[in-house]
């Protein structure tokens, strides 16, 4: 090959180019809303497990007892969960 | 002999079916200790004073263990091969069963079996797999029938043997004794392996002349393959393949956790409720073997799709199922799809990317299924916590399957290779090595009319 020869591409390198500038926007699409779609599983039920931890030590303690209003301090993860979540 | 049994072109005399025979020995011995986990419970309650939710931590461990390293693994075995990675799997597998076996505090428990177990069984399962597929030029499908059905053998013969020794010789003379025979025997079998038919100097089953061969080694190799990995991760196909096994695993990973509770707490009897667990395990051995046969011969994306659709809509039985009969007709029902789900992947990775190394696309994908299988794992204990029944548990297993199925539907067609030319290209830019693997020994295996490519 001499210096101003242009160099025609092989077929192999032209489909092996097209190959190597894609960007899989589907592929990681649908792995992100998997994703995104376990962590609303797993706030919603966590939250909703926070919840009823919160109840019964509440329940057990007598706060709900006299019918005034079920409050309790609930731990960090519990307090959490029950924000993140918009259901609960 | 045995070949005049066998259809025309088959032969039992083929070096790649001694690479089956390790490679699903490897992955039997990997499922039993993982299946069998749940016979440890008991003797390490007893010995100890742990309570059981301690103990499952470990197992816990052991499968985020496993998940995380998989991809390390396959990229591990696409450098330095899949038989010194699954070497190094059988050191760490020894030294993990000793040290297990040699506990007293649940943090060298967790450190031991969760850690140290979790990395050997990446090490020794993900090359397992893309090795079989160097191997076979053709009848992939038919190859990994065999090796998958080890996944059920092995728990299923496993099991049983575990329940006799920890009634025999105590926990601790148990693991010794298991670590050490696994050990020698995956050992001495590894020793027969070769990473590929380059390396063995034979051509792969089902080779026919003008096929481009597989080239694994030289300077040409090892710039390509990095090229052709970063390829890969463009293809959407590679994304959408770790979503889907993710989503599959999560969906059966709910049902062989939860099925024996959900049985109990509708008035089934303890031992008949682990009945259907072996149910399952025992029917899901004709599925294993069918499907990627099937996948390979009139279509993986079909074969896969329906696999995960079956596997979403059959476990809504269970929503109806009050009795031990209609438990059993579900497990027999249930087993079909469910031992399909899984195993068409390798012959999806072949129809889409062609005979090349497999190492990393496929410890990615066990990435997705290692994770799903911990999800999975957790949710039904967690749901039935909450709710105090498991429907919740039954509806989210059916959602994450038919979400599989669906994201199935949006893969690439599989009738073309998404990297095209990448066979050709290897070939003839070569260093020599294409040329003398094209001059090796001619293939035992001759054409075969109708079978898929």
């Amino acid at each position: 090959m001499t210096a101003g020869t242009a160099v025609t591409p092989t077929i192999e390198e032209t489909t092996w180019a097209a190959a190597s500038d894609r960007r899989p926007w589907l592929g990681l699409g649908l792995l992100g809303g998997s994703v995104a779609f376990t962590l609303a599983v797993l706030i919603f039920f966590g939250a909703w497990f926070a919840d009823s931890r919160i109840e019964t030590r509440a329940s057990a303690s007598g706060l709900a007892s006299d019918g005034s209003t079920v409050t309790s301090d609930g731990e960090w993860w519990e307090d959490g969960l029950i924000a993140v979540c918009p259901v609960h | 002999m045995i070949d005049r049994f066998l259809p025309e072109g088959h032969t039992i005399r083929h070096y790649a079916w001694l690479i089956v025979f390790v490679a699903s020995a490897a992955q039997m011995l990997g499922a039993a200790i993982r299946m069998a986990f749940g016979v440890l419970i008991n003797p390490l309650e007893e010995s100890f004073g742990w309570s059981p939710g301690a103990i499952g931590l470990a197992y816990a461990w052991m499968s985020i263990s496993t998940a995380l390293l998989s991809p390390i693994a396959g990229s591990l075995s696409s450098r330095i091969g899949a038989r010194k990675t699954m070497m190094a799997g059988v050191v760490l597998f020894f030294a993990g069963m000793m040290w297990t076996s040699q506990v007293t505090s649940l943090w060298q428990f967790y450190l031991a079996y969760g850690l140290l177990f979790g990395t050997a069984q990446a090490l020794f399962l993900v090359p397992a797999v893309p090795a079989i597929a160097a191997w076979f030029r053709r009848h992939l499908g038919m190859a990994m029938g065999f090796a998958m059905v080890s996944w059920s053998l092995g728990p299923a013969l496993m099991v049983q043997v575990m329940a006799v020794l920890l009634e025999t010789y105590g926990w601790s003379q148990t693991m010794v004794i298991t670590g050490v025979a696994g050990s020698v025997l995956l050992g001495g079998l590894l020793f027969l392996f070769r990473d590929t038919p380059e390396q063995a100097g034979k051509q792969a089953y089902g080779w026919r002349p003008g096929d481009a061969p597989l080239v694994t080694s030289g300077a040409h190799f090892r710039s390509n393959s990095k090229r052709f990995q970063g390829a890969v991760y463009r293809t959407n196909g590679f994304w959408n393949l770790i979503n889907i096994h993710f989503l599959g695993c999560v969906g059966h990973a709910v049902i062989l956790v939860g099925i024996v509770p959900m049985a109990v707490n509708r008035g089934v009897s303890f031992p008949v409720a682990a009945g259907v667990l072996t149910t399952i395990a025992a029917t899901s051995i004709v599925s294993r073997f069918l499907t990627p046969i099937l996948g390979d011969r009139i279509g993986a994306k079909g074969t896969m799709f329906w696999s995960f659709f079956g596997q979403g809509a059959l476990v809504l039985l269970l929503l109806f199922a009050d009795s031990a009969v209609e438990f059993y007709i579900f497990a027999v029902v249930w087993a079909i799809p469910y031992g399909g789900e899984g195993t068409v992947f390798p012959v999806i990775n072949r129809k889409y990317y062609g005979h090349v190394p497999m190492g990393p696309t496929y410890g990615w994908q066990l990435l997705g299924a290692g994770l799903g299988m911990a999800l999975g794992g957790v949710m039904p204990g967690m749901v039935f916590d909450i709710t105090g029944a498991y429907t919740w548990a039954i509806w989210l297993s059916a959602a994450f399957s038919l979400t599989g199925a669906f994201a199935i539907v949006l893969l690439e067609p599989t009738r073309r290779l998404l990297i095209p030319n990448w066979e050709n290209l290897h070939a003839s830019a070569g260093d020599g090595r294409a040329e003398s693997a094209a001059t090796a020994p001619a293939p035992v295996v001759g054409p075969v009319a109708g079978m898929s490519d």
